[in-house]
């Protein structure tokens, strides 16, 4: 079976010589949702740029869908995996919103009927009233601008979608309402990896986790399995959810330390209630120690 | 703190509307900020926050065109009769984009420009920015780079410290965390902690991650649509989370754990300002 | 983050100079001195083999600054491609007046010894003026330029806004990059594109970049303003000059700069007093005259 995404040995060196991936091997398959954490300057966002083609391997490769993104044509590599930049303004390049959603179909050379039905559909999907279709990009605000990033790079209808900080500078509110979206497009068959510092955005969305540090894989899992890992994790500068720091900190009264969300520690903690563990620990602590 | 006669900042049925915008901004909002007080400002976006930091410093409604009602008086200075630069000498201001922020090539430019518009003798500017730097912890060897080669983290301290240098009664951090990575927020709220420790200033922080700012603040205040929906100190403010919640501000999720807790009848003390307490408590309802 | 090299390096308008090199020790003024000074050398000698001292001069200041040399390779390439055009614009297109030695022949283009001559004098002159440039833009510093502008006593508000210029054209050519990216990721190929569609995309990068300046521009004047910036000072405040204070132009730099003086007299006077930088008196042009069986140009 051939995956989405192979990635095969890579090694990226920016053209100032700055080495910033080293040797790495990741396959993400059609239909997850992973995320990419990591601190700054860990290689998160060189990895995802070489997984869009983007950015080409300087050793080793990039398989999308069994095809190296060396051989790949621009064309083709953005109809495979879809990038979104964090900051709306840098791919804003049309004087109306229309335009704006139509310019990558229109780049594929498809018709003006074809263009338009992407559009349409593509507008359909991030919730784009038709009211904004010929307003300019640019003076939306920043959560609309966001939507509009994003409805262009549905329109080239890409299976994998890459999204750059998709929460970074938004509340509460407009975070949980951009990751359901993603979630809904994860649910429509699209494989979705996200780029973020926000843990509990991971907790709560991604199935899958890779912790980059200096270059390197450090962790790939399932999430709650990589949250659990509080000493690799220390070295990546990663802090998991206070919720996963909660219940590794009291693992020894019995909490299991994967963890993630809220919900998950407090049925934790009734359940331990329930069957009275806690007393146990505390008659085996009484015990062992007298 | 104490009694002092004249507050920092006082806000006075202020309401503000950006030109060419039908809805107010800010809605008839009356707050009193004394002096030494740490105040964060919480609040989903598009609330007014943001404004609301600007009117305390000039920028509204010098800079910005709109209309304004009310008054707004910071640290004796109303608004509307001085410029922003003459306030920007007793009120600093830092950005949310470190980037943004930055006028000159190097970090020394950066720290020295506000102390030369200010003209104060060249003796006295060499011991301010030392002086700056030690509390930002800014490595001399800094001085000669250009900021924008710096971590995010490093850029803001940067920023910080070339308004902490001016000495300002008043520092206003408009969402300073917000563009910045993890390890950048920690050293940005270690600046902070350092600055509450040090430096006896007014000090208001607009944040939306506030699992820091809880334990830092002496007075919380929600800012929901243009109006004060609540001020107090945090464990007042915190102790009704349900009520934050649905005014989409999120708290540390510990106090939710907490909160969770209560409602289950297993805890019945306050919530937590910090995860370490949280997780005491946590081990006491374990253990109980 | 990037850049933790074991030799530690300045950023300059070009590139990057090591914090050792012997030119930091001089006050920053004589970065801009050398630039408006001994660019004139070039245009004062004619005789190319003093350009080529000249040229030589150059690379050994090169090596004495500890410029890396990275960047004079990328740029002899460039001066060599020039070269070509250069001598092909003066031999082919150069013209012919009565009395030029005629040399050869291309069709129906006479190829003479003056046109020829006149090429290889235009293009060491060039080549030393622009290693000249090279040098100032690989150790200078934007501060360095701001600072010159500052010692002359040019109001601060003009050193300012240049200042600023640069720190736009800096960040405006990371937004290019980025935006090039996004639209690559939008499946715009360039490449695929007849040229008529090229030069219309291209309009395509202006749009952002000029929303993104507007945005910054709103941000830089809340900043200047919120740091007590005014035109002409704060009220009653006259402005300090710190960054200024902390270089003393001292003994070095005077010689530095006398020495420079000196050679731009000493070459107007040759130049306009005697013949001995002038084409006619170059000893290189009649020897490759001489090869060439002309005797010499003019």
């Amino acid at each position: 079976m051939t995956h989405a995404i192979e990635v095969r040995n890579l090694t990226f060196v920016y053209p100032d010589g700055t080495l910033a991936l080293k040797g790495v091997d990741l396959v993400i398959d059609e239909g997850e949702f992973a995320a990419f954490i990591g601190q700054n300057g860990s290689g998160k966002t060189t990895l995802s740029k070489n997984i869009a083609g983007l950015l080409k391997p300087t050793e080793g490769e990039v398989l999308l869908f069994g095809r190296s993104t060396k051989e790949m044509r621009i064309r083709e590599l953005a109809t495979s995996v879809g990038y979104v930049f964090q900051n709306p303004d840098h791919q804003i390049f049309n004087m109306t919103v229309y335009d704006e959603i139509a310019f990558g179909p229109r780049n594929l050379l498809l018709s003006e009927d074809e263009v338009r039905e992407r559009v349409e559909e593509a507008a359909r999907i991030v919730g784009l009233k038709e009211e904004y279709m010929e307003e300019s990009p640019f003076f939306l605000p920043k959560g609309l601008r966001q939507r509009v990033a994003i409805a262009s790079i549905l329109a080239l209808r890409p299976k994998v979608i890459i999204v750059d900080e998709p929460t970074t500078g938004q509340d509460w509110k407009q975070s949980i309402e951009i990751m359901d979206f993603l979630k809904h497009l994860n649910g429509l068959g699209h494989t979705i990896i996200i780029v973020t510092h926000e843990m509990e955005i991971v907790a709560r969305y991604a199935e899958r986790t890779v912790v980059m540090a200096e270059g390197r894989k450090l962790l790939d899992g399932p999430t709650n399995k990589v949250f659990a890992e509080a000493e690799t994790l220390r070295k990546a500068f990663v802090k998991p959810p206070q919720p996963t720091r909660a219940a590794h900190a009291l693992s020894h009264y019995g909490l299991r330390p994967d963890v993630l969300s809220v919900d998950e520690l407090v049925t934790e903690i009734i359940r331990l209630k329930a069957s009275g563990a806690g007393d146990n620990y505390l008659a085996q602590r009484s015990l062992g120690g007298r | 703190m104490g009694a002092v006669a004249e507050p920092a900042i006082k806000v006075e049925d202020l309401w503000w509307k950006y030109e060419g915008r039908k809805d107010w901004a800010l809605k008839g909002v009356n707050l009193t900020i004394e002096r030494g007080e740490f105040v964060g400002i919480v609040g989903p976006n598009e609330s007014g926050k943001t404004t609301l930091v600007m009117a305390m410093n000039g920028l509204i409604p010098n800079n910005y065109r709109g209309v304004m009602k009310g008054r707004v008086v910071s640290v004796g200075m109303d608004t509307r009769e001085h410029t922003t630069a003459e306030i920007a000498r007793r009120v600093g201001f830092v950005f949310s984009d470190p980037e943004s922020q930055f006028l000159t090539m190097t970090v020394e430019e950066e720290l020295a420009f506000g102390l030369e518009n200010m003209g104060l003798p060249v003796e006295e500017i060499r011991d301010r920015i030392r002086w700056a730097m030690e509390i930002t912890r800014l490595d001399e060897e800094f001085l000669e780079k250009p900021p924008y080669e710096l971590s995010g983290g490093q850029k803001q301290r940067v920023a910080i410290a070339a308004v902490l240098a001016m000495k300002p009664d008043v520092i206003i951090l408009d969402e300073p965390t917000s563009m910045l990575d993890p390890i950048g927020k920690s050293e940005v709220f270690d600046v902070l902690v350092q600055l509450r420790r040090s430096y006896n200033a007014t000090i208001i922080v607009v944040e939306h991650r506030l699992e820091d700012i809880a334990y830092l603040a002496d007075k919380m205040i929600l800012l929901y649509y243009g109006e004060v929906l609540r001020v107090a100190p945090p464990r007042e403010f915190f102790d009704n989370i349900p009520f934050l919640l649905k005014h989409y501000v999120y708290p540390p999720e510990i106090m939710i754990a907490v909160h969770r807790l209560r409602e289950e009848g297993l805890y019945d003390g306050p919530i937590p300002l910090r995860f370490e307490e949280g997780v005491k408590i946590i081990e006491e309802v374990l253990r109980a | 983050m990037a850049g933790q090299g074991v030799r530690r390096m300045r950023r300059t308008l070009l590139g990057y100079l090591p914090v050792d090199s012997p030119i930091h020790s001089l006050h920053p003024i004589i970065k801009t001195f050398f630039l408006l000074i001994v660019s004139t050398y070039p245009l004062l000698i004619d005789a190319p083999e003093w350009n080529i001292v000249g040229i030589v001069a150059m690379f050994i200041i090169f090596i004495a600054s500890r410029v890396q040399l990275g960047i004079l390779k990328f740029y002899t390439t460039i001066m060599l491609n020039i070269f070509w055009i250069i001598f092909i614009a003066y031999t082919f297109f150069g013209g012919y007046a009565p009395g030029y030695h005629i040399i050869g022949r291309v069709g129906p283009v006479l190829i003479s010894w003056e046109n020829v001559s006149w090429a290889i004098t235009v293009y060491l002159r060039m080549f030393f003026a622009i290693l000249v440039i090279i040098y100032f833009l690989s150790v200078a510093r934007e501060r360095d330029v701001i600072l010159g502008l500052r010692w002359l006593r040019l109001p601060y508000v003009v050193s300012y806004m240049i200042g600023l210029a640069f720190r736009s054209i800096g960040l405006s050519i990371i937004d290019f990059h980025t935006i090039r990216e996004a639209e690559r990721a939008r499946a715009l190929d360039l490449k695929e594109l007849p040229l008529t569609h090229k030069i219309k995309k291209f309009g395509l990068y202006i749009v952002p970049m000029v929303a993104l300046a507007l945005r910054r521009t709103d941000e830089v004047s809340n900043a200047l303003d919120s740091r007590g910036f005014k035109f002409t000072g704060l009220k009653g405040h006259k402005r300090t000059d710190y960054l200024l204070s902390k270089y003393r132009f001292g003994g070095k730099d005077a010689v530095a700069v006398g020495a420079m003086l000196a050679i731009m007299a000493v070459l107007v006077y040759l130049r306009y007093f005697t013949l001995y930088i002038t084409t006619q008196h170059s000893l290189l042009l009649k020897y490759i005259g001489g090869l060439l069986g002309v005797g010499s140009g003019g």
